[in-house]
């Protein structure tokens, strides 16, 4: 459907509120806490968690980071999206579903990883259950406003040692019985994955949504070789491997492009990968990668491919 | 969101609460195949395909030939495949032996040596004694979980030789063939006639013989429940097991029963809990039409 830009202001440093919407009022279709839509900027697909209230059906709103280097869409956004522009989205997709009937609900989130927990906080709030979340930042100043909802809400901050936050020390201290949900950096998922299980969550009970392939500051172009279809090209930074494969019309299938679901994994025969997925097993990362999300820190890659 | 599901596979989804994940993943069901995978099909030796047989009856093949037996034209919506018979037995048994012009199938294209898999559905637009056409209908690609890896390449000189027979009860034989396999396909269709073919793999001896019943576990998969959908509105199902050393096939057709909460022992359902039975009604052992030398590689790192 085609949105319009209602408003837009910053909310945190480099960090800015969308709304969209019809010009005319028009009620948009509902969501589910935890939903995010898909909206094209700049020609670039994106998805981007609702931190609206479920109940306001006039607007949605996404919070966007600038990421560095971008892959387009948060410099797009920041940059040449202007109130009174429309854009095409998608309708809600519930991707990060709320057991709405969890005992308790912890949520443990990391940079703007905040936003799908907005819309599961006012829920639980709503239905008066129990729930915590432990919001974590890099800098204070990206801190973005989040509700307290009476004390169940603490900060963090990396750089300020007496309040950073130690996944570690704070699943410890939590009741396994919990349902869990992290949203964030791939490290910051897996970290807190592995602790919960080996205290003795259940698989079920960990819920997480990964950030997807953002590129990194040190990431460097490399040299793709595929063994079986006999080709060699270069990927720049901000391209995943899956869509240079894609634009050289060599078929893979894949499903997310988010690393969660290891539709488009591949067998890797030579160089050095960064996994970024949240979806692979150590064993199963011996030899494969996701190629959607994961890059390599050698200057050549090779797939059997 | 447009829903392509039918409502037995919304019916599962939802039971499993997979539903908003389905819709997720089922965007990518289109009514051609992919421009990017369009040059998939003409690299591949082999295609599985699913076929309702008049009386009902559902039957899954394995199709073989050299590379370019297979070929979709530049629009992804017709793929026309060479029926070469270098076992002069492909008119002996089903589907070719009773397919006709308009019938639906369901084909899986699988590269068993990278694990990339294309789904294509559609319904036969022409067949003669070498060729067939098929209409695409829909297309979309499909995980690459549980696949054993296997190369293989044309060798005239492992043409099987056995011929062509059929039974109703499972034999020694048979038995042991299902017992030993990591791979087969399996055809199911919906009340309508259309038909969708399936991969499922997993360590040898997945599939476990119970009381003359094929008991399979359902490992997590990509949350669509095609092959669960049509068996919930049809119990009829075709399976297909591959005899890698003698290019043999094993076909059985016969009813599914589904076991969504069957729960899991020893981790064999990788989690899911679900299991499925099959109780097989008559078997038909048949050479693979064009031989291929196989090599096993390396089990799937996803098997539980």
């Amino acid at each position: 459907m085609n949105l319009t830009v209602l408003a837009k202001h910053d909310v945190a440093a480099e960090t800015v509120c969308v709304a969209l919407g019809h010009t005319d009022g028009a009620p948009l279709p509902p969501f589910r806490p935890g939903a995010h839509i898909e909206i094209t900027v700049g020609g670039l697909m994106r998805r981007y968690s609702l931190t609206s209230r479920p109940e306001v059906s006039a607007a949605y709103e996404i919070t966007v980071l600038r990421v560095s280097p971008s892959r387009g869409g948060s410099a797009y956004i920041h940059d040449r999206l202007r109130v009174g522009d429309t854009l095409d989205a998608s309708e809600p997709v519930n991707a990060f579903p709320l057991n709405e009937a969890a005992a308790h609900s912890i949520f443990i989130a990391g940079g703007i990883g905040v936003t799908p927990f907005l819309s599961m906080m006012e829920a639980l709030t709503h239905l008066q259950r129990s729930f915590e979340c432990h919001y974590a930042v890099a800098r204070a100043d990206r801190m973005i406003p989040v509700p307290d909802h009476e004390g169940r809400l603490a900060r963090y901050v990396s750089t300020n040692g007496a309040t950073r936050l130690n996944i570690d020390t704070l699943i410890q201290t939590l009741n396994p019985l919990s349902d869990l949900y992290v949203c964030g950096p791939t490290p910051m998922i897996e970290v807190t994955r592995d602790l919960a299980l080996a205290r003795g969550w259940a698989r079920a009970a960990i819920h997480y949504e990964s950030f997807g392939g953002a590129p990194r500051t040190e990431d460097r172009a490399i040299t793709l070789h595929l063994l079986r279809s006999n080709v060699t090209f270069e990927i720049a930074v901000g391209t995943s491997i899956l869509d240079a494969l894609l634009e050289h019309d060599i078929w893979a299938p894949f499903d997310c492009k988010r690393g969660e679901c290891a539709t488009c994994v591949a067998t890797v025969l030579a160089g050095v990968v960064d996994h970024r997925d949240v979806c692979l097993k150590p064993a199963q990362r011996a030899q494969n990668m996701c190629i959607c999300v994961s890059w390599s820190t050698s200057d050549s890659l090779t797939l059997d491919l | 969101m447009q829903d392509p599901f039918h409502a037995g596979e919304r019916a599962i989804q939802e039971r499993v609460g997979e539903r908003d994940l389905a819709l997720l993943n089922g965007r990518l069901i289109a009514s051609s195949i992919p421009a990017g995978a369009r040059t998939f099909p003409e690299k591949q030796q082999y295609c599985a395909f699913g076929w309702a047989a008049p009386n009902g009856d559902l039957w899954a093949t394995l199709l073989t030939g050299r590379a370019g037996f297979a070929v979709s034209d530049a629009a992804g919506s017709i793929v026309a495949f060479a029926l070469e018979d270098a076992a002069e037995q492909l008119r002996d048994h089903p589907p070719f032996n009773a397919m006709r012009k308009g019938d639906n199938v369901g084909m899986l294209f699988i590269e068993l040596a990278t694990r990339r898999r294309l789904r294509i559905n559609g319904a036969v637009a022409e067949l003669a004694a070498a060729r067939m056409t098929v209409n695409v209908r829909e297309a979309y690609p499909n995980c690459p979980k549980y696949i054993q890896r296997r190369e293989s390449s044309p060798s005239a000189a492992l043409l099987s030789r056995v011929k062509t027979r059929s039974g109703s009860a499972l034999t020694e034989e048979t038995r042991q063939w299902i017992r030993s396999a990591d791979t087969f396909f399996v055809a199911s269709g919906q009340p309508t006639g259309l038909v969708d073919c399936s991969h499922r793999g997993g360590k040898p001896g997945f599939t476990k013989l119970v009381n003359g019943d094929l008991r399979i576990p359902d490992y997590p998969g990509n949350s669509l429940y095609q092959t669960f959908g049509n068996l919930l509105l049809n119990p009829h199902a075709g399976l297909v097991f591959i005899d890698f050393e003698d290019n043999r096939q094993l076909q059985l057709t016969g009813e599914t029963r589904l076991e969504l909460e069957a729960g899991e022992i020893d981790g064999e359902t990788g989690g899911s809990g679900r299991w499925w039975v099959f109780s097989p009604r008559n078997w038909v052992i048949s050479p693979l039409n064009v031989p291929l030398a196989w090599t096993a590689g390396d089990q799937s790192p996803f098997n539980p």
